[in-house]
């Protein structure tokens, strides 16, 4: 009778709270309903230990497991890399996913495989799930994990990246700061911690993410400094506390400066040395540093083309190898040749290292600013070739599976605010201008053709976005209209 | 290692292990040598010094030194590439072995700390 | 002879040429032709498979050229690395071009082995300089039909450089190469330099070559039958070419004879015979200046490419040490007295121009070590040595270095002494080191094989046997490692080419770089692969390169889909017969590729020829009209000489309409050629072009935007220009085309606001209604933008017209021209 009475009540809360959505951040029906049952079955099940049936005791652990499935996979079966069984269980998962379980259950199948070791087996069973399947945020966190399992760690950045980027509506909540804490640990991993202390700012941060942010906050001097006594209560609420324990002490000891960016080095070469291996020398310790994976900042790229420039302008040097051109037979100007594979040295580090070499608003003459507009050229590029790929794919209907689809305009997204960081907002409007076309036409295609409305959407939300950074009136009234169809 | 870095590293002076004055004579005779101290695997020739440190020695790089050297063109460039090994690029003053970026670095790895990634 | 042949090394070189092939062999110091069964030093590259499917190859095959022509073939080097087999009906088999140039290549080794008691394995074999590498791939397949385990490709013009430069007794030099072949002339610019022999630089003609020199004479001939008696032949009229052919071989004979004579009469194996008409049997007779005015513009033709050379490597004719000639047609006095005159330099005698190649062949295969001789059973007579040194050298002082390998309870030697036969030298006791190794310089006396006899002892003085016992080192000119002919790399996205080799690489080499892909993969998808096309050639864009392969990465071969942006790292390797490898490693899928397909020279279909010569005549025309109206007479004078190419090929391309697939590929590499000059003007006037553009763009949109645009806009329109500005100053191209897009997308914003516009742009497109996709949609459409119109509800009228706009067709997408690479 009582059971009754409470399922009833149950239904009647469960009408509350509104219809089953699988896009809204609130329970379903359903998962209340299941919710509800199981509450009346623990009652029950509780009644029989208290009563010390034994019957009782052998129903208590799957029951645990079917009232926090959630808590379970993520303790148990993740970390064992049980991808099937993570799979399953988080499908019942209904209070922590709500209605999207599916994507949850995704979510848990991909971590489990990451953990794992992306074994090619664990790979191609998420992938099958991925499928064709409806493109929730789950689904773009899942696909972010599985490109991490595979060893891909910059397309899951670029990847769950994005997804912090979306709206609540959109994101179940548990979505979001799933993305939010990888993403925050992710750039601690690099000691990116910028990053991590914006990420710290987010509605969705949880307990990790807001430990991760406050060191963060400290290794830069960022104010609020917070104090080893705050950073310790933090660390109490963290429930991998035992793994961040001995950073957290790092950073507790760890000095705190003003938030300054750090003088360039000093360039190897003695002032003395004859320009020519001076310049040789400093390039040297550049790629040398290169090589050994250590980065070059904009300050030794920019103090390196002073140094060549120095070595091309001196007269004494440039008679020398007149000479020896000549003595040599050679039929082309060294000369000119050390200057042409120099720029084109300097173009290959800046790129491959992504360095923020900024513009070069007054066209100088000298190697620096040779450089500045030689990587802005490439930028743009391949950033058009990139667009064109795109788009001729898109005219020629060559449809890709839906998250193959979102991580092919991740990337060209990637490669966009990697082309405006690196040289700033000059480029901006011939960039937008490459990447509109192609990026309308795949959203527009998803929107009409393949009725993937929640990629699509974002896809204008984005162009809406940059075409007003842009000031692009024509693309602004365009997406505008786009982005209200999806209202 | 980038394209740049590894063109320097084969510069053929360095993989010849010969000094920019060196004869059309020399050159082809220094060829000759390491190439038959490769086929005979002597410990000698596997390794040559480079200003961003020793490199593996090969048949196949050793031949390609002879034709660049043989070009005078090439010759011309590569002698103007030519840096003293020993005088390669002292250890930058901030060289301690920090990790790459910009930021300061706690030596945490995050991603495996929050279960995100497979511990070692 | 035979016997002291067989005691000292065996080089053999091979010449296979278009028309005739030759052998030498070379001992270390001089060389010898190897004469064929007939008692003749050239054997003519000439297959014949009778109707019992006999072979037979060289002069007897040659005997039925005229008469059998169908179950005779000759010229087949020229289909070498084409897919296409060539038939003999009579005996119903069929074969291609690697298979035919196997069995004269076999008749050859047949013929060294007659003469020497040898039957060599390896073998050196000469090939164009401008082979591409799907043709020496073939020629490689060839000799391992014919029976060989090992050979090396060399260039002709090295060949017979090294053969001419091994007997020269003069010391360095520069040297031109004139090798006038039976259809192309190649000019080289060698250098010799302290004992090295190297390529300096080369030029070419493709168009000119010995039968360029007698269809002269045919046109000649054809003139005076005109001429006598009324009757018309024609050399590209199918019906005919039976008496062309008569009248060709006529010509070839009457040129040989008038080295010899002042006058001869052409004489026909036979009637001339044309459908429809009398057979006629015209006495010809034709002089040495007839011929001589026949063949002047010819020879000139050669001397310009020579000169051209000449002046691209800073050299003056007057400076050429002397010229040494190579290929049939350079037999003719003539000619060999018009070209000396003409460059001022002396002519290199006393070589045989028909053999000089083979010579050098096998002196090149004394450079790499290649001994022709079987190995024999091994017999160890002592402690192994294993020793390093160069076969030939032309340093006086090589390097010997030498390990000893522990053998089999023998006591190993702990020094070692190398003295030379002649007792004029010794290296004295040499001890070895840890790795029971030693390395010393021996002296080698100039131009001759120096024998060094090798005795070791244990340290306290008791002999110990090593094998083996001598070593001959000979000394003389040498180039090293074979140098790739044309640069090899991997077209991109861009239309840009990745070189992986430059011209001139040694070969073996090897090389790789990393890509990243421009487009997704999906896995499983049959439509979707990625392509990775493999150019050779110097040009900058892929396009003008020629495709010699593709690495292909298909949806259906792949673990998991393949997004844009992945890595790929490439790896070319090229052995030193000129075969390519290519392997393709992506690590995000653990997987590589190393399939790569279509290494052939892409088929000349006659039609798609016609059809880019169409092309290319039109983009002749539209130069030529814009050269005149803007006033470029250089442009023009350049343009004359595409054009005068045009005709040739054109001339090539009836020939293969004809069923002649040896001139059709010569067609499409030459379109290709003229394609590349034609980019090159093109690009030359583009600049003045942009920069007008400039001005009209900015002019139009800047009064839009001034009348029609926002402040912000204007504030927007003012950077632009500033950037327009820039991109002018510098003369960068790219960055003048992107802002002045910028510029007129401003312009149009601004232009759309006004009133007339739409209505004007709705006109526009309704006028273009025939062409829509979808008629009945789009007359609704229009219907419904006229309703609009007289609403003057622009918005409305907006919307319709950009639907419009949707179902008109697009301008046809510019072509693809990287190959549809799918890597940068």
């Amino acid at each position: 009778m009582s059971a009754v009475v409470g399922l009833a009540i149950a239904l009647g809360v469960a009408r509350l709270f509104g219809r089953a959505n699988k896009e809204e951040s609130r329970p379903g029906f359903f998962g209340l309903l299941q919710w509800c049952v199981l509450l009346v079955v623990a009652v029950v099940v509780l009644r029989g230990v208290l009563a010390g049936r034994p019957v009782a005791f052998a129903a208590l652990p799957p029951l645990l497991i079917a009232l926090f499935p959630w808590r379970f996979t993520t303790a148990v079966l993740v970390p064992r890399g049980m991808v099937r069984t993570a799979w399953f269980v988080v499908r019942g998962s209904t209070w922590v996913w709500f209605d999207d379980n599916r994507g949850g259950a995704l979510v848990a199948a991909a971590w489990a495989c990451l953990r794992g070791g992306g074994q090619p087996r664990d790979v191609a069973f998420v992938e099958r799930r991925l499928g064709d399947d409806a493109a929730g945020a789950a689904n773009l966190l899942a696909t972010g994990l599985l490109a991490q399992a595979q060893g891909d760690v910059v397309a899951a950045r670029r990847g769950i990246d994005r997804l912090v980027e979306f709206e609540g509506r959109v994101a179940p909540a548990q979505a979001r700061r799933l993305a939010v804490q990888w993403c925050a640990a992710e750039a601690a991993s690099r000691d990116a911690w910028a990053r991590v202390a914006a990420l710290g700012d987010d509605r969705d941060a949880d307990a990790t993410t807001t430990l991760l942010a406050a060191i963060a906050r400290r290794m830069l001097g960022r104010a609020p400094v917070p104090e080893p006594s705050q950073l310790r209560a933090l660390l109490r609420r963290v429930p991998r506390r035992a793994a961040f324990a001995a950073a957290v002490e790092r950073a507790c000891v760890h000095e705190v400066a003003a938030d300054v960016v750090a003088p360039p080095p000093a360039p190897p070469a003695a002032a003395t040395a004859p320009p020519l291996p001076a310049a040789l020398r400093h390039h040297a310790a550049l790629l040398g540093g290169d090589a050994r994976g250590r980065a070059a900042d904009v300050a030794a790229i920019e103090a390196l083309c002073k140094a060549w420039d120095l070595a091309f302008e001196d007269r004494a040097t440039a008679a020398a190898v007149a000479a020896r051109r000549a003595a040599l037979g050679a039929k082309l100007d060294p000369w000119l040749r050390l200057r042409e594979t120099v720029d084109a040295d300097l173009l290959a580090l800046v790129h491959a290292r992504g360095l923020p070499i900024g513009e070069d608003p007054a066209s100088k003459p000298d190697s620096f600013g040779r450089l500045r507009r030689r990587v802005r050229q490439r930028l743009l590029d391949e950033l058009e070739l990139h667009a064109d790929a795109l788009h001729t794919r898109v005219r020629a209907r060559r449809a890709l599976p839906v998250h193959e689809e979102w991580r092919e305009y991740l990337t060209l997204r990637g490669a966009y605010d990697h082309a405006i960081a690196m040289t700033g907002m000059g480029l901006h409007r011939l960039a937008f201008q490459a990447v509109h076309p192609a990026v309308c036409a795949l959203a527009v295609w998803l929107w009409n053709d393949r009725k993937n409305r929640v990629h699509a959407h974002q896809m204008f939300r984005w162009l809406l976005r940059e075409a007003e950074l842009v000031e692009d009136a024509e693309a602004v009234a365009l997406q505008r209209r786009n982005v209200d169809a999806g209202k | 290692m980038s394209d740049a870095a590894e063109r320097w590293a084969r510069n053929p002076l360095y993989v010849l292990e010969l000094p920019i004055s060196a004869t059309r004579a020399e050159i082809e005779r220094a060829g000759q040598k390491w190439l038959a101290m490769l086929e005979l695997d002597l410990a000698a020739a596997r390794l040559y010094a480079t200003p961003l440190g020793p490199r593996a020695r090969t048949p196949e790089l050793v031949r390609e030194a002879m034709a660049e050297l043989r070009e005078p063109d090439k010759r011309a460039l590569h002698e103007l590439w030519w840096l003293a090994p020993e005088d390669g690029p002292a250890p930058a003053p901030d060289d301690d072995g920090s990790p790459p970026d910009a930021d300061a670095a706690l030596g945490l790895d995050a991603l495996t700390a929050a279960g995100w990634r497979r511990g070692a | 002879m035979l016997g002291a042949m067989s005691e000292r090394p065996v080089y053999v070189g091979i010449d296979l040429g278009t028309t005739n092939s030759a052998v030498a062999v070379f001992d270390g110091e001089t060389t010898q032709v190897i004469r064929n069964a007939q008692g003749a030093t050239l054997t003519p590259s000439v297959v014949r498979i009778d109707a019992k499917g006999r072979v037979s190859v060289g002069a007897p095959a040659r005997r039925w050229l005229e008469r059998d022509a169908d179950n005779t073939k000759s010229e087949f080097k020229r289909l070498m690395g084409t897919a296409r087999a060539l038939s003999f009906p009579a005996s119903g088999q069929s074969a291609t071009p690697p298979e035919l140039a196997a069995k004269v290549l076999a008749s050859l080794r047949q013929d060294v082995a007659d003469q020497l008691g040898i039957m060599p394995v390896t073998a050196v074999i000469s090939v164009p300089a401008l082979f591409e590498l799907p043709q020496s791939a073939a020629t490689a397949e060839a000799a391992k039909l014919a029976g060989f385990e090992r050979v090396e490709l060399l260039q002709e013009p090295i060949a017979s450089a090294l053969a001419a430069g091994w007997s020269a007794r003069e010391g360095d030099g520069r040297w031109l190469v004139y090798d006038l072949g039976g259809g192309t002339f190649d000019a080289s610019l060698l250098e010799t330099h302290e004992g090295f022999l190297r390529v300096v630089g080369h030029d070419g003609d493709n168009f000119l070559g010995g039968r360029d020199f007698d269809w002269a004479v045919v046109d000649w001939a054809i003139a005076e039958i005109a001429r006598e008696h009324g009757v018309a032949i024609r050399r590209d009229e199918p019906a005919h070419a039976r008496a062309v052919s008569l009248l060709k071989h006529a010509a070839e004979e009457a040129k040989v004879a008038l080295s010899r004579t002042d006058e001869v009469v052409l004489s026909f194996a036979g009637p001339l015979e044309l459908p429809g008409q009398v057979a006629i049997e015209p006495e010809l007779a034709i002089d040495r200046a007839t011929l001589e005015r026949c063949i002047a513009p010819l020879v000139e033709r050669t001397l310009d490419v020579s000169r051209r050379l000449l002046r691209s490597h800073d050299t003056e004719p007057e400076q050429l040490a002397r010229i040494v000639f190579v290929g049939g047609p350079t037999v003719t006095p003539l000619l060999r007295q018009r070209v000396a005159e003409a460059l001022h330099a002396p002519i290199a005698e006393g070589l045989d121009p028909m053999t000089l190649v083979a010579q050098g062949a096998a002196i090149y295969a004394a450079t790499s070590a290649l001994d022709a001789r079987p190995a024999g059973p091994l017999v160890r007579r002592g402690v192994r040595l294993w020793l390093q040194f160069p076969a030939v050298s032309s340093d006086l002082t090589p390097h010997v270095v030498g390990r000893a390998l522990a053998g089999d309870n023998t006591a190993l030697p702990r020094r070692v002494a190398l003295a030379r036969d002649d007792g004029g030298w010794h290296s004295g006791w040499l001890e070895l080191d840890g790795e029971r190794a030693f390395a010393t310089m021996v002296e080698l006396l100039p131009r001759r094989a120096n024998a060094f006899a090798i005795s070791a002892d244990d340290g306290a003085g008791n002999d110990v046997p090593v094998d083996p016992r001598s070593i001959t080192i000979v000394q003389g000119l040498t180039i090293n490692d074979p140098p790739l002919s044309r640069t090899i790399g991997v077209a991109l996205a861009s239309d840009r080419v990745q070189a992986y080799f430059e011209r001139g690489t040694p070969l073996p080499a090897r090389r790789s770089f990393t890509h990243t892909t421009i487009e997704s993969v999906a896995k499983g998808s049959s439509d979707s692969v990625l392509k990775i096309p493999i150019v050779q050639g110097e040009h900058d864009h892929a396009h003008l390169c020629r495709l010699v392969g593709t690495l292909e990465i298909p949806g259906s071969a792949i673990a998991r889909s393949l997004p844009a942006g992945s890595d790929v790292e490439l790896t070319i390797e090229l052995d030193r017969g000129g075969r390519l490898a290519a392997r393709a490693l992506v690590p995000t899928l653990d997987q590589s590729f190393e399939h790569v397909a279509q290494l052939l020279v892409p088929a000349a279909d006659p039609e798609v020829l016609a059809a880019s010569l169409g092309t290319l005549r039109r983009r002749v025309d539209d130069l030529r009209a814009e050269a005149f109206r803007r006033g470029m007479p250089q442009l023009i004078s350049a343009l004359e000489r595409a054009e005068s190419d045009l005709g040739e090929i054109a001339r090539d391309l009836g020939a293969a309409q004809g069923g002649n697939d040896d001139a059709g590929q010569r067609a499409r590499r030459n379109l290709l050629e003229v394609d590349a000059a034609l980019d090159d003007l093109e690009q030359a006037k583009q600049w003045p072009e942009l920069e007008q553009r400039a001005v009209r763009t900015m002019t139009w949109a800047g009064n839009q935007v001034a009348q029609l645009g926002t402040e912000r806009e204007q504030a927007l329109f003012e950077e632009i220009a500033g950037g327009v500005d820039r991109a002018r100053r510098d003369r960068d191209v790219r960055e003048l085309q992107r802002q002045l897009r910028l510029a007129s997308q401003l312009g149009e914003t601004a232009w759309y606001r006004d009133p007339d516009t739409w209505p004007m742009l709705f006109e526009d497109a309704a006028s273009h209604l025939d062409s829509a996709t979808d008629l009945p949609k789009a007359q609704a459409l229009v219907r419904e933008g006229k309703d609009a119109r007289t609403r003057n509800d622009l918005a409305a009228l907006r919307r319709v017209t950009e639907k419009l706009w949707k179902l008109l067709p697009h301008d046809p997408e510019a072509r693809r021209q990287g190959f549809d690479s799918g890597v940068r």
